[in-house]
C-alpha cells in the first residue's frame, strides 16, 4: 500500500470512527459539545482530538440526520448550553454501526491475526 | 473574559446560515472558547495567552466554514414575505428556466448527455418527418389541389389507365368533372440546333394545363386547334429548357425546332415554378393530338387526370366514371372494369406511402427509447436532489411549483437537445437525397420548413414533458420522510420499479425495430440471389437510340441501320457482344398484348391473356447473359425476311406445357386477323418488374413485325470497360459514324437499373437498420447506466456482504440475474410487438415470412449477448468493490 493510500485509509476510517465516537458517548446520556471534546481526548490518552471547527459541523451534521437532538439548557448567571442526546433513530443506527465495526473488526482480525486462536 | 462573538461571525460569514441559527452557533460556540479558556487559566495560562490557545482551536482560516457548507442550515433560502403575491406565473416560469440552465451549467457532463441523446432522436424524427411531409403531406403544388383527382381502372388483371376509347368517351360523357385532360411521358429527338439531343417530355391534351391553372410566363398553352390530329406540332418550354437551349432569349416564341423529324413552332414557356409530379424530367410539352376517329379499339397507355366540380365528392365521381364505363365501345366488358377515382396527390405518392410511414414509425419509436434515457438519467438525479425538494416543500413550495421547476429543466432540456437535432436533421436531409429511391416522388420538395421547424418544437417539448413528468410523478410529492431519510434512501428492491419498467420497454422496442430491420435485410439478401435474367450486370453497358421517321422512314433501311450500329459497337476495343432489345430487363418499360395459344382455344366471351412483348435482335440474349433453355435464338435473315417466328421465356412455356421443350413448334397469335407464329426458342426468365417480382412471361418477337413497329430501341453492350467515360464516348462516336443524327439517351450500365429496382428496398433496409443500430445503443445504454446506478446505490451492502463472506463471484452473479431479468423480459415483450407488426411487414418483405424464425431467434441472440456484456461490466466493478472502502459509504 502506498503512502497516500494509508493516509485516505485513515482520514476514512477517521471520519467513520467519529460518529461512531460522538453516538456511543452521547447513548450514556446527554453532553454539551465541550464536554465531548475533552471526554475524547481525555479518554483516547490524547491520541484522539476534536477541534473546534470540525466537531461543531459533525454534531450539526448528525442533528440534521435526525440521529441526535440538542436542546437548549439554561442556568442562573451562565450562558445558555447546548446539550445533545441521541433519538431512536440513532440508536438503531449506533447499534448498526456497532455491528458492522464488530464485523470488520473480526474480518480484519481473521485476515491479520495469529493463527492459534 | 474575551468576547469572542467576532471572531466566530466572522468565520461563519460565508454561508447562508439563517440570522437565529447564526445566533445559536455562535452562542454555542462562545460558550466552547469560554470553557477552554476558564480551564487553561484555571492551569496557570496567562488570560492573553489563554486566549491565543483557545482560538487556535480553530485550525485554518476558513475550515469550519468549510465544514458547515455541505449542511442544510447552511443553504437556507431568503426569507418570504407573507402576503405579498407570487410574481407573475410567466415571469416565474423564466425564472424556473434560468435557475434550471443555472444548474445545467454546473452539471455539464449531465446535460450534455442528456441533450445529445435527445439530438438523435429528435434529428432521426425531424428528418424522417420533413420526407413524409414533403412527399406525402404537403398540397401538389396546384391551385385548389385537393379538387384535382386521377381517373384509373381497377380490374382482375389489375389497374388500367387510358386509351383513346376510355378519354374520348369519358370527356365527352361526363358530369362530375370540370373537365378531363390526357397525359403521358414519351421521349423525342430534336435535330437541327446542334448534336441531335433526346430529351423526356411531358405531352397532354388541350385541358390538362388549365386544368392544372397553370400560367405560362411567355405565350400560350395549347388550344383546341393545337391538340387537333394532323395540326402543325407547337411545343411548350419548361423554364430550365429554355434558359438551357434558348440563353433564355425573349424572342423564342416562333422560333422552329425538328421534333422526331417533324417541324414544330416554340408558342409557350412555363414558369419556373411549374412541376408536374411524376414527370420531373420532362423539359417540353407538346399536344398529344389524339384521334376520335375510329377510337372504339381496347388499348391502354396513357394516363387522365380531372378538376372535381365544387361540391361533387369522390363517391359521386366514382359513380360517374362507373356510369361512364359502361357507355364504353363493345369489348371493354369483358375486362370487368371498375372506377378507380383517387386524388392526384395519393396518385402521386403511390405505395411508397407505407414505407415511409413504417420509416417515421421506427424512428418514432428511436425517440422514445432516447426519452426513456433520458428520463432515467433524471429519475437518477432527482433522487440525489429529494433533499432539496423535500426542503423546498417544506419551506412552502407548492405541489404545483414544484413540478413546475421540474418540468422547467426537462423542457429546457428537450429545447436544447430539439435544436441540436435540427442540425442533425439538416445534415440527415442532405443524405437522404442521394440515397433516396429515384422513384420517390416530390424528392426535391422535402427540407427544413416553418411546418418541420413547428413539428420539431412540437416534438421537443412533448419529449421534455414526457421524462419532465416521469421524475414528477416519482418525486414530486417530497414527504416528512424524505426531509429524514436524505440522502441515505433505501435500498428496497421496489425503488427501482420506474427505472427497471423503462428499461425493459427499450429493450422491448429496440427489438423491435432490429426484427425489422433483420427481416428486412433477409428481405435484400433473398433479392440478391434471385436469377434475374442476365449475368454480371456491371459489365453491360446499355444505352437506347431512336430513329426518327423524320431521319430513316423505310423501316427495312431503320432495321439495317441498327444491324450496322450493333456491328459497329462489336469493333468497339473490349467489347465481346452486342445486342439489342426493346427493352432491357427491369428498365420499367411495360407493354402487353394478347396472345392466343393454337393447342388452348380461348372461350368464347372472354379475352386472351395479357403478356409482356419484346422486340429483339440476335446478340441480345448472349449479350445479357440469359441462357437459351431450348430451341434457338433467331437470325437476321428471319427478321428481313418476317419469317413467323417468336421466341418465350421458360415461365411461360411451363405455365403452358410443363417442359420448355414440349413448347417448341407451337404456334401463337394476337388475335384472329393476325398470322400464326411459330415457337422457335425458350429463353430463361427474367424478373422483369424487379427482383422480388416473380418471374415475368415474356413473348419475344423479332425487331421487324407489323404489329409492334418500334423506332427506339436498347442497346446492350458487354465489356469490361462498362461504366467508363471513356468507353460510353467511343460507343457514341461508333453510333456517329453510322449516322450522326442519332443521340444516345439513358446511358447506364445494367448494374445501375437493377441498383434502381432494388433501390425502395435498399432504402428502406438501409434505414432500417440505422435506426435499429440507435435504437439498440440506446437500449444497451439504459441497461448499462441501470445496472451501474444500482451497483452503486448498494455499494455499501456488497461491501457488508462481501466482508461478512460473499465471493465477488456471488456478487456478479446478483447483478447479473438482474440484467438478465430485464432483458429477457425486454426480449419477451419485443418478440410480441413485432409479430404484432408483421402484418404490415409482409407487404414490404421478399423470400422470408414476417415471424421468420431464424430472424427473431438471431436478432433476439444478437440483442441479449450485447445486454450481457452492458451487465457484466458494471456487476464485475460491483464485484470488486474493496469491503472497507465500501462500509463507509454513508459515514
Amino acid at each position: 500500500m502506498t503512502a497516500i493510500n494509508t493516509r485516505a485509509l485513515d482520514r476514512e476510517l477517521k471520519r467513520g470512527s467519529a460518529e461512531l465516537l460522538i453516538l456511543s458517548l452521547l447513548d450514556a446520556r446527554p453532553r454539551h459539545g465541550y464536554e465531548l471534546s475533552k471526554l475524547i481526548r481525555t479518554r483516547s490518552g490524547g491520541h484522539l482530538t476534536f477541534h473546534i471547527d470540525s466537531l461543531y459541523p459533525l454534531l450539526y451534521r448528525l442533528e440534521e440526520r435526525g440521529w441526535i437532538k440538542g436542546a437548549w439548557v439554561e442556568k442562573p448567571d451562565e450562558r445558555r448550553r447546548r446539550f445533545y442526546s441521541v433519538t431512536a433513530e440513532g440508536r438503531r443506527v449506533l447499534a448498526q454501526q456497532k455491528k458492522t465495526w464488530a464485523a470488520f473488526v473480526e474480518a480484519v482480525r481473521r485476515v491479520t491475526g495469529d493463527e492459534h486462536a | 473574559m474575551p468576547d469572542w462573538a467576532p471572531e466566530v461571525c466572522t468565520r461563519l460569514s460565508s454561508l447562508r446560515l439563517s440570522p437565529a441559527r447564526e445566533k445559536e452557533i455562535v452562542d454555542e460556540l462562545s460558550q466552547h472558547l469560554d470553557d477552554r479558556w476558564h480551564e487553561l487559566v484555571a492551569g496557570g495560562t496567562a488570560p492573553d495567552e489563554a486566549a491565543r490557545l483557545a482560538l487556535a482551536e480553530f485550525r485554518g482560516g476558513d475550515l469550519l466554514a468549510k465544514y458547515m457548507a455541505p449542511l442544510r442550515q447552511a443553504q437556507s433560502p431568503p426569507p418570504l414575505t407573507p402576503g405579498v403575491p407570487s410574481a407573475h406565473v410567466l415571469t416565474g416560469l423564466w425564472q424556473d428556466l434560468r435557475y434550471a440552465a443555472r444548474m445545467f451549467s454546473k452539471q455539464r457532463g449531465f446535460a450534455a448527455a442528456a441533450a445529445l441523446t435527445l439530438a438523435l432522436g429528435i434529428g432521426a424524427t425531424t428528418a424522417i418527418f420533413s420526407v413524409v411531409y414533403g412527399v406525402l403531406l404537403k398540397p401538389l403544388p396546384f391551385h385548389e389541389s385537393e379538387r384535382l383527382v386521377s381517373l384509373g381502372h381497377n380490374s382482375p388483371d389489375g389497374g388500367r389507365n387510358h386509351g383513346r376509347a376510355t378519354y374520348f368517351t369519358y370527356r365527352d360523357n361526363q358530369r362530375a368533372f370540370e373537365d378531363i385532360g390526357a397525359w403521358d411521358r414519351n421521349q423525342v429527338t430534336i435535330t437541327g440546333r446542334g448534336d441531335p439531343q433526346q430529351i423526356d417530355v411531358l405531352s397532354v391534351s388541350d385541358a390538362t394545363l388549365p386544368l392544372l391553372r397553370v400560367q405560362p410566363l411567355l405565350g400560350r398553352v395549347f388550344t383546341k386547334e393545337d391538340d387537333a390530329p394532323g395540326r402543325p406540332l407547337r411545343a411548350i418550354l419548361t423554364y430550365g429548357y429554355w434558359q438551357r437551349r434558348f440563353g433564355g432569349a425573349a424572342n423564342v416564341l416562333g422560333q422552329p425546332l425538328i421534333i422526331d423529324g417533324r417541324p414544330a413552332e416554340v408558342i409557350g414557356v412555363l414558369p419556373l415554378s411549374f412541376k408536374f409530379p411524376r414527370s420531373n424530367n420532362a423539359v417540353m410539352l407538346l399536344p398529344m393530338q389524339l384521334d376520335p376517329a375510329g377510337a372504339t379499339g381496347i388499348s391502354f397507355g396513357f394516363q387522365v387526370l380531372a378538376r372535381l366540380k365544387p361540391g361533387v365528392t369522390m363517391s359521386q365521381a366514382n359513380a360517374d366514371l362507373a356510369r361512364m364505363i359502361s357507355l364504353l365501345p363493345r369489348g371493354f366488358e369483358m375486362l370487368k372494369l371498375q372506377p378507380n377515382v383517387r386524388t392526384q396527390a395519393a396518385y402521386v405518392i403511390g405505395n411508397i406511402g407505407d414505407v415511409l410511414w413504417i420509416l417515421f414509425a421506427a424512428v418514432g419509436v428511436v425517440l422514445l427509447i432516447a426519452c426513456g434515457n433520458v428520463a432515467n438519467l433524471f429519475l437518477v438525479r432527482a433522487e440525489g436532489r429529494q433533499h432539496e425538494l423535500a426542503m423546498r416543500a417544506a419551506l412552502g413550495a407548492s405541489q404545483g411549483r414544484l413540478a413546475r421547476a421540474l418540468l422547467s429543466e426537462s423542457v429546457l432540456l428537450a429545447l436544447a437537445g430539439g435544436a441540436l437535432g435540427l442540425v442533425l436533421a439538416q445534415a440527415t436531409i442532405g443524405l437522404l437525397r442521394q440515397l433516396a429511391p429515384a422513384r420517390l416522388p416530390r424528392v426535391d420538395e422535402m427540407g427544413i420548413d416553418p411546418t418541420v421547424l413547428l413539428f420539431t418544437l412540437g416534438i421537443s417539448l412533448l419529449s421534455g414533458a414526457f421524462f419532465g413528468l416521469t421524475t414528477v410523478l416519482k418525486f414530486g410529492r417530497p414527504g416528512a420522510i424524505a426531509l429524514k431519510e436524505g440522502r441515505s434512501a433505501s435500498d428496497a428492491p421496489g425503488r427501482h420499479r420506474a427505472r427497471n419498467a423503462l428499461v425493459v420497454t427499450q429493450v422491448a422496442l429496440a427489438l423491435m425495430l432490429m426484427i425489422v430491420s433483420g427481416l428486412m435485410i433477409r428481405t435484400f439478401v433473398a433479392m440478391r440471389q434471385v436469377e434475374p435474367g442476365f449475368t454480371h450486370p456491371e459489365a453491360v453497358q446499355t444505352f437506347s437510340l431512336s430513329i426518327p421517321a423524320g431521319v430513316i422512314s423505310d423501316a427495312r433501311q431503320m432495321a439495317r441501320t441498327f444491324e450496322t450500329i450493333a456491328r459497329r459497337l462489336e469493333q468497339v476495343p473490349g467489347v465481346t457482344s452486342a445486342g439489342m432489345s426493346s427493352s432491357i430487363t427491369m428498365d420499367g418499360e411495360n407493354n402487353g398484348n394478347s396472345i392466343n395459344v393454337e393447342e388452348f382455344p380461348i372461350p368464347e366471351g372472354t379475352l386472351a391473356p395479357l403478356y409482356r412483348f419484346k422486340s429483339f435482335a440476335p446478340g441480345y440474349f448472349e449479350t445479357m447473359g440469359n441462357r437459351i433453355v431450348a430451341g434457338r435464338s433467331i437470325t437476321w435473315t428471319e427478321i428481313y425476311e418476317g419469317h413467323p417466328v417468336i421466341l418465350i421465356s421458360e415461365i411461360l412455356a411451363r405455365t403452358y406445357w410443363k417442359e420448355p421443350a414440349r413448347a417448341l413448334g407451337k404456334r401463337v397469335r394476337t388475335s384472329s386477323r393476325r398470322p400464326w407464329r411459330e415457337i422457335v426458342g425458350v429463353v430463361g426468365n427474367e424478373h422483369d418488374d424487379g427482383l422480388n417480382h416473380p418471374a415475368t412471361p415474356i413473348v419475344y418477337w423479332p425487331l421487324l413485325n407489323d404489329s409492334y413497329p418500334r423506332r427506339t430501341i436498347a442497346y446492350a453492350v458487354r465489356s469490361d470497360r462498362a461504366g467508363t467515360a471513356a468507353f460510353q464516348r467511343e460507343l457514341e462516336q461508333a453510333v456517329w459514324s453510322v449516322n450522326a443524327n442519332l443521340p444516345l439517351a439513358a446511358v447506364q450500365t445494367l448494374d445501375e437499373i437493377q441498383a434502381r429496382s432494388m433501390a425502395q428496398t435498399s432504402f428502406t433496409m438501409v434505414m432500417l437498420a440505422i435506426a435499429a443500430s440507435v435504437a439498440l445503443l440506446l437500449g444497451v445504454v439504459g441497461i448499462f447506466g441501470v445496472i451501474t446506478y444500482i451497483a452503486t446505490q448498494r455499494t455499501r451492502e456488497i461491501g457488508i456482504r462481501m466482508a461478512l463472506g460473499a465471493q465477488s463471484g456471488d456478487v456478479r452473479q446478483m447483478f447479473l440475474r438482474h440484467g438478465l431479468l430485464l432483458t429477457a423480459t425486454g426480449i419477451a415483450l419485443g418478440i410480441g410487438f413485432a409479430l404484432l407488426l408483421s402484418r404490415v411487414l409482409s407487404a414490404l418483405l421478399f423470400g422470408v415470412g414476417p415471424m421468420d424464425p431464424t430472424t427473431y431467434a438471431a436478432v433476439s441472440g444478437v440483442l441479449a449477448a450485447v445486454a450481457l456484456l452492458a451487465t457484466y461490466l458494471p456487476a464485475r466493478r460491483a464485484s470488486r468493490v474493496d469491503p472497507v472502502v465500501a462500509l463507509r459509504a454513508d459515514l
